[in-house]
């Protein structure tokens, strides 16, 4: 037996190494392989895999050092969990390496992103493309979506800030619109997320809701993949009442936004949508109410002018009529009365004619008889003026003699005399006293002497 | 609430309201329904506020009568 070349383990291994080396010059290359499992401490370990028809056809170790860790998570940013995880299949830049205490194992230095985006991207176009073909991408969307959405089916990972966003803007609106929210509670992430919210969906009793609302709060690129699933979007689709989404993401559309009947950016704007449709209809209805108010009171007011038009056609009608009437009335009556006066007058002349010529001659008779007569009288008149005017002179005479007897001269003459004391005439003897000196008037001289002696008789 | 029909809904006010006011608008109602479709009109605007603004424990029947 030719004596054996016995090489230790590590002649080997660094024989192995060199050839390793030697082979690949240090370069690194551009690998795809499946993440089977990863672990993470310092470094990241894992067990990379490729299938074939469901069939394991090429395992081997990868190791990512903490310093090319660091790098890659810099550059995944956000994706960085949904990429460095079990499953998901990466493109990678990576130099095989042997150790000999761990063995071969790739150093991954560098992880393509748009590798897995554009994986993404890929099935979701696919799925789009099968939607389609079934005649489901439009179905939702044709749904009429009710002008209140009030009972609502909400699927979301109960707990989360997207659930509390949602519940806060519908339940404290300003409006004090009250919302019948019930939730089918799903993880929006994750492995089990497409799953869960398959499940959430098919829990939904359409009868009892307005709409369906889905959401999820902020997430990477990546993390809308459940919401890409097919058989969710079969679900979603085939719902009889509208879905609603509020999927936060930036730009992206996942096939679930898609589908829906009225997509949107997030949670909030979600409900800030359904309640805002609720004031809609609530203005709307109020609007109506004061213009159906408005328009009935045109309405009445039109009639009450139609009455009131009536009304005084009813009431000033026969008044004007009445007015006609009278002042038809009137004319007739001043033209009546000026014909019967014209006729009369005719008539007056007529007669007035007729008697003058029937008066010519008697009445020349009478006027000789008459003139006859009043001479007579006149001079009868003038003779009885002259007896009267000689009775009153005769009686005047009369009445101057009587006059002329009366005077004191003739008095005197005829025996009588008058008494004076102090200048007047005494008519009284009690007006005297003894030895007065009295002046005594006659005829033709006068008198001075005393009394002596007086003897009243009362009389005058 | 004023008593109303079972079933009826947001959208069948809606609709209701816009005939009335339809009807208002081309002179079709006579004078003698005006009212009648006035106070419809408030009835059903009531009806909507208040489903609107439902309670809780209104709400809480709801479900109950719908078996959930």
């Amino acid at each position: 037996m030719a004596e054996r070349k016995v090489y230790t383990l590590s002649q080997i291994g660094s024989a192995i190494k060199k050839r390793i080396e030697e082979a690949t010059h240090g370069e690194a290359y551009w690998i795809k392989a499946e993440i089977a499992s990863i672990r993470c401490t310092q470094h990241a370990y894992l067990e990379l895999a490729q299938h074939r028809d469901g069939e394991k056809v090429a395992v081997m170790r990868g190791t990512i050092w903490s310093s090319s860790l660091q790098q890659i998570r810099h550059a995944l940013g956000a994706e960085s969990g949904n990429i460095l995880k079990d499953g998901v299949e990466i493109l990678f830049l990576a130099k095989p390496r042997y150790h000999l205490v761990y063995g071969l194992s790739l150093a991954i230095e560098e992880i393509d992103l748009d590798f897995n985006i554009s994986g993404m991207e890929r099935r979701k176009r696919e799925t789009i493309a099968t939607l389609k073909a079934e005649g489901l991408i439009h179905r939702n969307r044709l749904l009429p979506l009710p002008i209140v959405i009030q009972r609502i089916a909400l699927i979301s990972s109960a707990g989360t800030a997207a659930y509390a966003d949602l519940m806060q803007h519908l339940e404290n609106n300003e409006h004090g619109y009250r919302f019948h929210v019930q939730v089918f509670n799903a993880s929006v992430q994750g492995d089990a997320a497409a799953a869960e919210l398959r499940a959430a969906v098919s829990a939904i009793d359409p009868p009892c809701f307005d709409a369906v609302v889905i959401i999820r709060g902020g997430g990477s690129k990546l993390d809308l993949e459940p919401f890409n699933d097919l058989e969710l979007a079969r679900l979603v689709a085939t719902l009889p009442i509208p879905v609603l989404t509020g999927i936060g993401h930036e730009v992206d559309i996942s096939v679930l936004d898609l589908i829906a009947n009225s997509p949107h950016k997030t949670p909030t704007a979600a409900a800030d949508f359904i309640v805002d449709r609720m004031l809609y209809f609530e203005t709307g209805m109020t609007g109506m109410l004061s213009e159906i108010h408005n328009t009935m009171l045109a309405a009445f007011s039109r009639h009450k002018e139609t009455l009131g038009a009536w009304r005084e056609m009813a009431t000033m009608r026969p008044a004007a009529h009445c007015r006609v009437q009278r002042g038809a009335l009137h004319t007739f009556t001043s033209q009546f009365t000026r014909l019967i006066t014209e006729e009369l007058n005719g008539q007056d002349k007529l007669l007035d004619g007729f008697g003058q010529s029937l008066l010519v001659l008697p009445r020349h008779k009478l006027a000789q008889v008459e003139t006859a007569r009043v001479r007579e009288m006149a001079s009868a008149l003038a003779a009885r003026a002259q007896l009267g005017i000689q009775h009153v002179i005769g009686k005047l005479e009369g009445i101057g003699n009587a006059v002329h007897l009366l005077a004191p001269e003739r008095l005197l003459e005829r025996g009588f005399s008058i008494a004076r004391a102090g200048g007047k005439a005494i008519k009284h003897a009690a007006l005297l006293k003894p030895g007065d000196e009295i002046e005594t008037t006659f005829a033709n001289g006068r008198t001075w002497s005393t009394v002596n002696k007086i003897e009243a008789d009362g009389k005058g | 609430m004023e008593k109303v029909e079972a079933k009826l809904t947001y959208e069948k006010a809606y609709a209701e309201l816009e005939q009335i006011m339809q009807d208002l608008q081309q002179d079709k109602i006579s004078v003698d329904d005006l009212s009648a479709k006035v106070k419809r009109a408030v009835m059903l605007i009531t009806f909507c506020n208040e489903m609107l603004r439902s309670t809780e424990a209104e709400v809480g029947a709801l479900v109950k009568k719908l078996g959930l």
